[in-house]
């Protein structure tokens, strides 16, 4: 078929007043199919309105168009697998879905309402959203279209090509034009695409569903994604009704929210930035008609600045003005009767942006949230339970939870030994993740904060009650069963942590992982592990680096509770911190006085860590070059210690070449004698019995200690106790027994052991205290004896 | 001046029959002063097949049209953005398109006064004859006030920050007071006139603009070239065209070419067109640098190597010239790509492996 033909095919079949059935292309979230829509309800008045939903929802089309229902809110869909996970997806409506307006608009006049989509079953598992729109922005025809008309991307194009027409009186012509570009769109989609994908089996069944429509339910209004237009004028030979089994998944209409709504765009499900759509529809209801466009750009410009302003970032006036007159400009130079999505989103970088613009600069992204908004929708009482609450309910009976009442219970778990118990301990953590008061910790290890892991039992008190069920309710948002809520509410803190600035806290990331492990969240995992491996690679912190690693290989080598499934690795990440240590490496050198203690326990950190098994994947050469850099780049003393210490312990660096560059910074020349201890306290940091096992290292300290004079040693003395504090104490008694046959002595030298006094001397002693204290009080000074909490 | 037989072409001369065709073809409202209407400057900038106008500027519609619009407010436009990604271009050509005239131009130094932003004199004249407007000579930026044109000043942030500041009253009041010819006369700007200014914000030695200065300007962020193939074509056809002038009749090899353009990518988007990140720079890794180390390397390999060929060898040699101008921290960025990125591409491929071996003695001495 030539392009015209096909053209003239959807022209044709669009309408079919003769046989009463009349097709209404849309694009989902569109508010301008959406007012079309609604104009055509009220002009043909449908007596069956068909929608493209999978039709085992049709049982929750009376809750959807209940008064009490406020959009955004989504059917969810939720499917046992055999074999895997079960699986979950939402069909999404907002106040602007033409599909929803069809269905409120047709319970007004009493049509019949309809969903004539396959079951759900058929798509889950593909997509977690069951509109899929991916052909508008994605297609041939989409980009030679763009690229004719001058506009950025297929969002762009439709908004120039239809969204420009919310408020037409003339529904005929604007469907009909949407019915001709989706018959473009689907021209230029390869037909093993549509085969693949199962449209083609899709039309075929909602094609059999329209054919149904018996004469005395038509007029029939057929409400479809506008790309399966095409195919079903075509397929117009009245058939058997589909044969309608029963359906595999259950469905629930859920509370749905504008954040939500907008991720699930991600996945090419409709327009994106709902809060924008929203407005067009709410000014085009108002207006009866199409908006006053100059007007809804004022509109949406003043109330960002003002929401702005409240957040602490104004606007100056003649910023506001001049993105209006940018705003404006562009429209009409892009041939637009007025402002639209794209135009503000360019005129808020003129007006506002001042300097360079690197990727994503904060202006654009605050406007952009702004577009997206927050709505979260309200559904009417009696819909049912949202599958969270029933499978959480299912799985504490199965873990042996007893929530037959609302009693407080205590339950000890042995997580260690016994798998189930490890299994209930994760989903009471999960519980207590998604912060639904079902269970509390009463003692046991806490992995978070690295206190008492040994322990084996864990100690839960725990009760259900409405309230879990009502916060189980909020947190259906996430997910639809316990896992999957959490790694979604594990999201929702990654979010929050962004929003907070704190984008890039491995620490805090680290946290959120370790929380989904014992939540038992499983594969979801993967993505926080991506997140965490983003933070480490922009670190710019050498012991962050290093404790990063260190804590994925706490994760990595754990068994039990914080063990790693399966199907989660935290290799790469690891890599990626090795990779981060060595770049940081060169930042040693210079390392201010105040951080050297943390860095230098980071080094012997990672030291310890590189020596042992789990290293074995990484190439410790280029640390060891990277070290010596350090050393060669006049380092700090402290750090020159423990860098030539390690090359000594990874035979890279001979003994002498130790004990010479010791013997440099005690004869060295700085300004305070402390500095030349710092040498000795890097190396301590790193080995301690680096002292005894080199004797010539031992013999130069000796040198230099017994070369100081007394009052340079005693103002050294603090800096040499904190050095050696570092060995421990048995260590203490090797290295005193290494110096007392140095010296030909014996141990108790050292230690002093105890000091004889005679009975004699210790009368004499006391006699002496007694007058003392008398010579004190007769001097007027009782208080202060006193004070020193002693008796005359 | 006789721009037929100049160096480089001006804009206008150059696409003269482009300027003229779209002129004719111009049904649009034209904001006053104007030669062309914003769609035709649009069509003259982007391209317009059905009209045969050659496309100009590549990789950002949208940009174009804030820069158009911004020009028909009362704002300046500030074009910002690595050294190398076409800012000056942009402004010759829009310039051109607006106003018919791209050399009513200031270029921004440290030895820029406010004379030359607003005006000098002819001391002969004023000596013989006293102030008089024979006596003034106007500045590029008054020119285009008096004839409605777009005046250009290149790298603004290179004029000292009281030189800049003379601009703050005139892009405000849109006018030049000259005393000197009698209390109360001044130049106003006829309709038409703006100020397209390009600066480089991250360079060293450049002055920062004053928050007053840059509210009168809309900025517009100029991004290097996002197609890898497209650039890799545009660097293959500058190296040959500076070759050409010491006729010795080598090319680039592919490989090399590749190699070339993939380090500079790489470590100018910070991440691998495999996904992999890598840290970035701050030096500057544009496509006229990657031309550059691109010209150093061949001609290395041709007068001092006297190699057959330019291999990548070289090219991680006068890479050297490039990233570690100025930045310590870049020479490590450096070495943290040579130590991961390029020994696992050295695993591989024979052009990576002398890349590696070239970079890493070139770093460790």
């Amino acid at each position: 078929m030539v392009d015209e033909e096909r053209f003239d095919a959807v022209r044709d079949g669009l309408f079919q007043p003769e046989s009463g059935v009349f097709f209404a292309p849309v694009r989902h979230h569109s508010p301008a199919c959406a007012w079309a829509v609604q104009q055509m309800v009220r002009e043909i008045r449908p007596k069956t309105v068909l929608v493209e939903a999978p039709h085992d929802f049709a049982h929750i089309i009376p809750h959807l168009i209940h008064p009490d229902t406020k959009p955004p809110v989504a059917i969810a869909g939720l499917l046992d697998q055999k074999d895997g996970p079960r699986l979950a997806a939402y069909y999404p409506f907002c106040a602007h879905s033409p599909e929803y307006v069809a269905l409120k608009e047709g319970a007004e006049i009493g049509a019949q309402l309809r969903f004539i989509d396959q079951p759900s079953e058929a798509k889950m598992g593909k997509a977690r959203a069951l509109v899929d729109e991916a052909v508008f922005d994605g297609s041939d025809f989409v980009s030679a279209l763009a690229k004719k008309t001058g506009c950025r991307d297929g969002f762009e194009l439709w908004d120039h090509l239809f969204e420009t027409r919310l408020g037409t009186a003339n529904w005929q012509d604007f469907l009909l034009d949407v019915g001709v570009y989706c018959a473009g769109l689907r021209a230029s989609t390869p037909g093993s695409v549509l085969q693949e994908s199962g449209d083609l089996a899709r039309e075929g069944f909602m094609a059999r569903q329209i054919a149904s429509v018996e004469k005395g339910q038509k007029p029939v209004l057929v409400v479809v994604g506008g790309f399966h237009v095409p195919a079903l004028v075509g397929l117009q030979q009245p058939v058997k009704a589909a044969e309608i089994k029963p359906p595999k998944a259950q469905s629930y209409l859920i509370r749905y929210g504008y954040k939500e709504l907008d991720a699930l765009n991600g996945y090419a499900a409709g327009l994106p930035q709902p809060a924008y759509y929203e407005t067009l529809w709410n000014n085009a209801q108002t207006a009866r008609g199409t908006p006053d466009w100059q007007a809804v750009a004022g509109g949406i410009v003043q109330e960002f600045a003002s929401q702005m302003r409240k957040e602490g970032h104004g606007i100056a006036l003649p910023a506001m003005v001049e993105m209006l007159r940018s705003a404006d400009a562009l429209s009409k130079l892009r041939g637009r009767p007025g402002v639209m999505r794209h135009d503000l989103i360019d005129a808020l970088k003129s007006a506002l942006l001042k300097g360079e613009a690197s990727g994503r600069d904060a202006w654009t992204e605050r406007f952009v949230l702004f577009l997206r908004g927050h709505s979260l929708g309200e559904i009417c009482e009696g819909t049912g339970q949202p599958p969270l609450v029933a499978d959480a309910m299912q799985r504490a009976k199965a873990f042996r939870f007893d929530v037959s009442d609302g009693q407080r219970r205590a339950r000890s778990l042995d997580i260690r030994r016994k798998p189930r118990h490890l299994a209930a301990s994760q989903f009471s953590h999960a519980m207590a993740l998604l912060d639904t008061g079902f269970a509390a910790r009463q003692s046991g290890p806490d992995f978070i904060n690295a206190v008492q892991t040994g322990l084996l039992f864990e100690n839960w008190h725990y009760a259900w009650s409405p309230q879990v069920e009502g916060m189980l309710i909020q947190a259906a948002i996430h997910g639809d069963t316990i896992p999957d809520a959490c790694a979604g509410a594990l999201l929702a803190e990654r979010v929050a942590l962004v929003e907070d600035g704190r984008a890039n806290d491995i620490e805090a990331l680290v946290v959120l992982l370790k929380r989904g492990l014992l939540a038992g969240v499983g594969a979801p995992l993967t993505a926080l592990v991506g997140e965490v491996e983003k933070a480490i690679r922009i670190s710019a912190d050498f012991e962050r680096a290093a404790m990063a690693m260190q804590a994925l290989h706490t994760i990595e080598v754990s068994r039990g509770p914080l063990g790693l499934p399966d199907t989660v690795s935290v290799q790469g990440a690891m890599r990626v911190a090795f990779e981060r240590v060595v770049f940081l490496c060169d930042d040693l050198a210079n390392a201010p006085d105040e951080t050297l203690p943390a860095k230098l326990a980071a080094l012997r950190l990672i030291t310890e860590f590189l020596r042992s098994d789990g290293a074995s994947a990484f190439d410790v050469q280029v640390f060891d070059e990277a070290l010596d850099r350090v050393a060669a780049a006049n380092p700090p003393a402290e750090i020159l210690g423990a860098v030539l210490v390690i090359g000594l312990q990874s035979g890279k660096r001979a003994p002498d070449d130790l004990v010479r560059a010791m013997r440099g910074q005690f004869n060295g020349a700085f300004l305070s004698n402390e500095s030349k201890v710092g040498f000795l306290r890097g190396m301590l940091e790193i080995s301690a019995s680096i002292l005894w096992s080199i004797p010539s290292l031992l013999e130069e300290l000796d040198r230099f200690l017994s070369g100081l004079e007394d009052l340079t040693f005693l103002e050294l003395l603090p800096h040499l106790r904190l050095a050696l504090t570092r060995l421990s104490p048995r260590q203490s008694d090797q290295l005193a027994e290494i110096l007392a046959d140095r010296f030909d002595g014996a141990v108790s030298d050292f230690t002093g052991g105890q000091v004889e006094v005679s009975a004699q001397a210790a009368a004499a002693g006391a006699a002496a205290e007694i007058r003392l204290q008398r010579a004190l009080v007769d001097d007027g000074l009782a208080e202060w004896v006193a004070g020193r909490g002693a008796t005359p | 001046m006789d721009v037929t037989s100049s160096q480089k072409l001006t804009a206008e001369a150059r696409f003269k029959d482009e300027l003229a065709l779209l002129k004719k073809n111009d049904p649009d409202l034209k904001p006053a002063g104007w030669l062309l209407s914003p769609r035709a400057v649009r069509k003259f900038i982007l391209g317009d097949a059905a009209l045969g106008i050659s496309q100009k500027f590549y990789g950002d519609n949208p940009l174009v049209d804030r820069c158009i619009v911004a020009l028909m407010g009362h704002q300046g436009l500030m074009l910002v953005g690595e050294p190398g990604t076409a800012k000056t271009l942009l402004s010759e050509l829009l310039s051109a398109a607006i106003s018919g005239d791209s050399l009513l131009v200031v270029q921004g130094s440290a030895g820029i006064i406010e004379d030359h932003l607003r005006y000098g004199w002819n001391y002969a004249v004023l000596l013989a004859e006293g102030p008089s407007e024979r006596a003034m000579v106007a500045s590029p930026v008054m020119a285009a006030m008096q004839q409605g044109k777009i005046a250009r000043i290149e790298e603004l942030t290179r004029c000292a920050p009281e030189v800049q500041d003379a601009l703050i009253s005139l892009m405000s009041e849109k006018t030049i007071s000259t005393p000197e010819l009698g209390s109360g006369t001044e130049v106003r700007a006829a309709r038409g006139f703006n100020l397209i200014g390009t600066a480089n914000l991250r360079d060293l030695g450049v002055n920062e603009m004053s928050s007053a200065l840059k509210r009168r300007f809309n900025f517009e962020t100029v991004q290097p070239i996002s197609d890898p193939v497209f650039e890799q074509e545009l660097v293959a056809q500058q190296v040959s065209e500076r070759m050409a002038e010491y006729d010795i009749g080598q090319q680039m090899p592919d490989d090399v070419l590749a190699l070339l353009v993939s380090v500079f990518r790489d470590l100018r988007t910070g991440q691998t067109h495999d996904g992999a990140v890598v840290a970035q720079t701050k030096s500057v890794m544009s496509t006229a640098e990657a031309v550059n180390v691109g010209h150093a390397a061949m001609l290395d390999a041709a007068f001092l190597d006297g190699a057959s060929a330019v291999t990548p060898a070289h090219i991680a040699r006068h890479l050297g010239g490039v990233v570690f101008k100025d930045e310590d921290d870049d020479v490590r960025k450096f070495r943290a790509y040579i130590d991961t990125i390029a020994r696992a591409r050295s695993r591989k491929s024979k052009a990576w492996k002398l890349f590696f071996k070239s970079a890493k003695t070139g770093l460790d001495g």
